[in-house]
């Protein structure tokens, strides 16, 4: 079969690979439909997370038809039409039973890498290193879906698959983000990060009860985008380094009631902090570049939520937790756990209350990924989401 | 936490008390600073997981590189382990000497092995109810020359690391009736091209 394949920094490859097999009774094959570039891998293309090897199959959105099934199998058959979630649960530890399915303690076969980094190991999840699992993702034609029925979620074979695609991620990351953001009625709730899943959190957060949502990004399009869901938005751009100040402008000098921070590992920005980072990372002497977490962790109102959906890998520097205690905040962060979510909000799809699909900007076939994943790194204004269509 | 509803479950402070002498018996190099690798299962008794690592033909499923028990007698078995990044099998006669109180299992090379190596689990129920803390050891003499070759031969460079791994296998075979791989995935890697596709 095709795959795309990480063969380094910035270098992705589509390759001729064999097909998947089925390696344990609880698993499922499927032929890839539909599958998502996700912003989180251009953190995979810029080399920012470690243990990928060359090699590796990409792509960790991803949805299609079962064409094999293991014996063990029982709730599944071949020719459901299935979306499957990003980060593997094996459905019967402590953590799948209370639905904290991305806290799996059974799904990553190298949990003593991740352990040795973080303490304990998160669930196994496709295509994102090794130190999460090492399983191939499906920006392929097939794909291998360990303790499928716990991981699957099947959908009405007549509805497109853009529409129910980023059941998988992204809008489960984006709803749960809003959840975690303890949003009440008439809130008013910070993005940051108007990509896909800032976008998914930005109708999320209305969807729980936000009277106001600001979206801050400095990519027009996004903004406009935003702002077509009900947002108000900065550009930060224009604000420089005034970014703080443009929130307590807004929001009566209060700050907002959630924070999300939607951005994660690689922010951008005007910040002599934003610039230290930049440079520190640049040589490889800081891990990550968390200029949004420390802007809203500095706006967010006093007593209030900082959820964070944007990925963080290691050692975070000069971190205001000073002002995080003095003012109260409570944080919620994480993988998401997908499918707590995915039943509930294919519901809302299907209801018309919400249709992921218009974050999509770009449809592509397997042979144009590689430049896919360039031009999404390098042209944000223009490549918002790429789909890639399989078969 | 966990100490303060220990204190109030004689049980399990007796079983600790016996564990530390088995402790102090088989590992006396470790030192009592030296915790074991420690993994809870959930939902499944100290009954259950003691019937399931006492079945020595359960071991090859969870124990990474251990190829097959065979069982010489109720307290002898020959461990036939494939190498560490070979298809070569050794075997080593293994002895189970010590096998208490339904919850501690000690696993011990014989001596015509030419090296020092056990393997111990130790049980006992975890707090609320939530099934079982497994606690597992293994410990290997750190010898120079031959037979620090020959261990490093079996269970890699870090044996221990391997030991953690096989925790982690273990607690996942009893939750969930097998161990996660990934081994015979696709990859765009050349040991796992197509032969045709290998550049």
């Amino acid at each position: 079969m095709r795959a795309l394949t990480w063969e380094g920094k910035h270098s992705v490859e589509v390759k001729n690979v064999r097909d998947p097999k089925i390696l344990r009774p609880d698993d499922v094959i499927i032929k890839i439909t539909t599958a998502a570039i996700c912003g989180s891998d251009l953190h995979l293309y810029n080399g920012y997370i470690p243990t990928m090897q060359k090699g590796d199959i990409l792509g960790h959105e991803n949805m299609g038809e079962i064409v094999e099934v293991g014996p063990l199998v029982k709730k599944l058959k071949v020719g459901d039409k299935v979306v499957v979630a990003f980060d593997i649960g094996c459905g019967k530890c402590h953590h799948c039973e209370t639905e904290e399915y991305s806290a799996c303690d059974n799904s990553n076969p190298n949990a003593h890498m991740a352990e040795a980094m973080y303490g304990s190991s998160g669930a196994g999840l496709y295509g994102y290193s090794h130190l999460y699992g090492g399983y191939a993702g499906g920006q392929a034609e097939y794909l291998r879906v360990p303790y499928a029925e716990t991981n699957c979620l099947v959908v009405p074979k007549d509805i497109a698959d853009e529409k129910v695609l980023f059941l998988s991620d992204i809008f489960p990351t984006g709803y749960m983000a809003a959840e975690n953001a303890n949003i009440k009625k008439g809130d008013t709730v910070a993005v940051w990060g108007a990509g896909p899943v800032g976008q998914l959190a930005i109708r999320s957060a209305f969807l729980l009860g936000a009277e106001r949502v600001i979206a801050i990004d400095h990519f027009d399009s996004r903004l406009q985008l935003a702002a077509k869901a009900g947002a108000e938005t900065i550009n930060f751009d224009k604000t420089g380094d005034g970014i703080l100040d443009e929130i307590k402008y807004l929001t009566g000098g209060v700050g907002p009631d959630s924070c999300i921070d939607a951005v994660g590992l690689e922010a951008h920005g005007h910040t002599v902090t934003a610039m230290v980072d930049r440079a520190k990372a640049a040589v490889m002497l800081a891990t990550d570049r968390p200029d949004v977490l420390r802007q809203a962790m500095q706006s967010c109102r006093k007593a209030g939520t900082v959820s964070i959906p944007g990925v963080y890998g290691g050692l975070l520097d000069k971190i205001p937790f000073g002002a995080a205690f003095g003012k109260g905040l409570t944080f919620k962060m994480g993988q998401t756990h997908t499918q707590k979510y995915m039943k509930p909000l294919l519901d809302l799809i299907l209801s018309g209350k919400i249709d992921p699909s218009e974050i999509i900007s770009h449809r592509i076939n397997i042979t144009q990924g590689p430049d896919a994943y360039k031009n999404f790194n390098d042209n944000k204004e223009e490549y918002r989401k790429v789909v890639i269509k399989m078969h | 936490m966990e100490n303060t509803h220990l204190k109030s479950n004689s049980n399990v402070q007796e079983l600790r008390k016996v564990q530390l002498k088995l402790f102090e018996k088989f590992f006396p190099e470790e030192g009592l600073g030296k915790r074991p690798f420690s993994l809870t299962v959930s939902n499944k008794s100290v009954e259950e997981v003691y019937a399931a690592i006492s079945n020595s033909q359960n071991l090859p499923l969870f124990f990474d590189h251990l190829q097959t028990v065979d069982l010489k007698n109720e307290k002898q078995a020959e461990w036939q382990f494939r190498t560490i990044n070979s298809d070569l099998v050794t075997s080593v006669p293994m002895s189970l000497e010590a096998d208490e109180a339904s919850s501690t299992l000690v696993w011990k090379a014989e001596t015509q092995a030419g090296f020092d190596y056990s393997v111990a689990f130790f049980l006992e129920p975890a707090a609320a109810g939530r099934g079982t803390v497994v606690r597992m050891l293994v410990a290997y003499d750190n010898l120079a020359g031959e037979i620090a070759g020959k261990l490093e031969f079996l269970f890699g460079k870090d044996a221990m690391i391997n030991s953690k791994k096989n925790l982690y296998r273990l607690k996942a075979f009893l939750e969930t009736g097998h161990v996660p791989t990934t081994e015979g995935q696709p990859s765009g890697r050349d040991e796992d091209m197509p032969d045709n596709k290998k550049h």
